[in-house]
């Protein structure tokens, strides 16, 4: 199998993912910020040493500022329905995900300045896109770039980034981060309501953060999972990095200039995403697995906003995204059968 | 003997960590109710000087 869905969900995780989350099932997983024996002050310092290494990689001075979420949509969602009010005015850089779209489209906004939303990177064509901050409110979506490309959240001024452990990352599926920044922090009205196991006598979000955000009981067995896949990425960081750019040169050299196979647009993240002209894009994946296989995957990507700026809705197209563990070869494989059947 | 609560569990994690580095053997438990109805996480420790404590994230020191 040669696996090229990693925009979706990365494969194989990083060293000792698994077992990290599976140690936090075996030993008690324990619930943390609940009960008050040992069992539960041991995982609480645990969440609070990767909650630490994601503010220190993603450059965050005050970790109360990194947010655990169920995953990147959720922290969107957060931010959005939390500033988003009807008519508010928004512009949006880059091609947005439904995890934006939609939320726009249910809270009223309407074009304008009032919020940027910057999707850094394309999870259909894989370029990269950046927003200065202009002094409205500056959301990244990073879904597609969180352990890619690096970022220093503070240092670009942002007010908010979301992100997902199971992609660039390589950790587990069901956990999400949300950086905020200091004034998003103070201004931003709690869109999820629940106990925190702190001011329990209140019926108001604790204004504290990073409670004031996290209500409910985390995806610890994730957070663990998360926590190991962070230190390998910070452990590889350099490699990580020359890896990508090779992976990305070599795909938009292999995946151009193929006939019957339109190459929706020049990447700068290693994926790739293909319109077959003489056969559906969806019986392309599939002879794709069958014949070759090739994991891709086709479709609309949730992103038809991007579909319809590259010229390709609404067939889509057939995407391929590579990960840290996907070889050159395997890329010139995947090539290689995209140009066996593009004829047809 | 003292007690220090929280405004946040995850200031008490902090509290626990930095007194460790300082040499202070630091038990967390639930807060004594007579101290506070809000729920939580307080640190149980010896200190002499309870001026020199970490502030951050500290809401009360109390007598144990």
């Amino acid at each position: 199998m040669i696996f090229l869905d990693n925009a979706a969900g990365s494969y194989p995780k990083a060293p000792g993912v698994a077992e990290a989350a599976a140690a936090w099932l075996k030993t008690g997983a324990p619930n943390i910020g609940r009960g008050g024996y040992r069992l539960a002050y041991d995982g609480a310092e645990r969440v609070t040493e990767t909650r630490e290494a994601l503010a220190a990689f993603f450059g965050v001075a005050d970790p109360r500022r990194v947010v655990f979420t169920p995953g990147c949509t959720w922290g969107l969602n957060l931010v959005l329905g939390g500033l988003i009010r009807p008519g508010t005015g928004v512009r949006l850089v880059g091609y947005p995900h439904n995890a934006v779209a939609r939320p726009l489209a249910a809270l009223g906004a309407a074009e304008g300045d009032g919020v940027t939303v910057l999707t850094q990177g394309s999870n259909v064509s894989g370029e990269i896109f950046s927003a200065p901050p202009d002094g409205s409110w500056l959301l990244v979506d990073a879904a597609q770039t969180a352990g890619v490309l690096p970022i220093d959240f503070d240092g670009m001024g942002a007010d908010a980034l979301c992100l997902s452990a199971h992609k660039g990352l390589m950790g587990p599926q069901g956990v999400g981060v949300l950086l905020l920044s200091e004034r998003l922090a103070g201004a931003l009205e709690p869109r999820v309501f629940g106990g925190t196991g702190s001011f329990s006598d209140s019926d108001a979000m604790p204004p504290c953060l990073p409670d004031r955000f996290e209500p409910g009981t985390p995806n610890l067995c994730g957070i663990a999972g998360l926590g190991a896949a962070l230190a390998f990425v910070r452990e590889n960081r350099d490699e990580i990095s020359r890896r990508k750019a090779r992976q990305t040169a070599a795909m938009a050299a292999l995946f151009s200039d193929i006939p019957g196979a339109r190459l929706l647009a020049r990447p700068g993240l290693p994926l790739v995403s293909l319109d077959f002209e003489a056969l559906d894009n969806a019986e392309a994946a599939f002879r794709l697995e069958e014949e070759f296989g090739v994991c891709t995957r086709c479709g609309l990507h949730c992103a038809p906003a991007a579909h319809r700026a590259l010229g390709s809705f609404p067939q889509g197209a057939v995407r391929f995204s590579a990960g840290f563990f996907t070889t050159i070869d395997e890329l010139e494989q995947a090539a290689e059968a995209v140009r066996r059947i593009a004829h047809g | 003997m003292m007690y220090v609560t929280f405004y946040s569990h995850y200031g008490a994690i902090r509290f626990k960590q930095e007194m460790e580095r300082r040499g202070a053997a630091v038990t967390l438990m639930p807060v004594p109710r007579r101290l506070s109805s809000s729920c939580g996480t307080c640190a149980r420790l010896e200190w002499e000087d309870a001026e020199s404590l970490p502030r951050e994230d500290v809401e009360g020191v109390y007598p144990a």
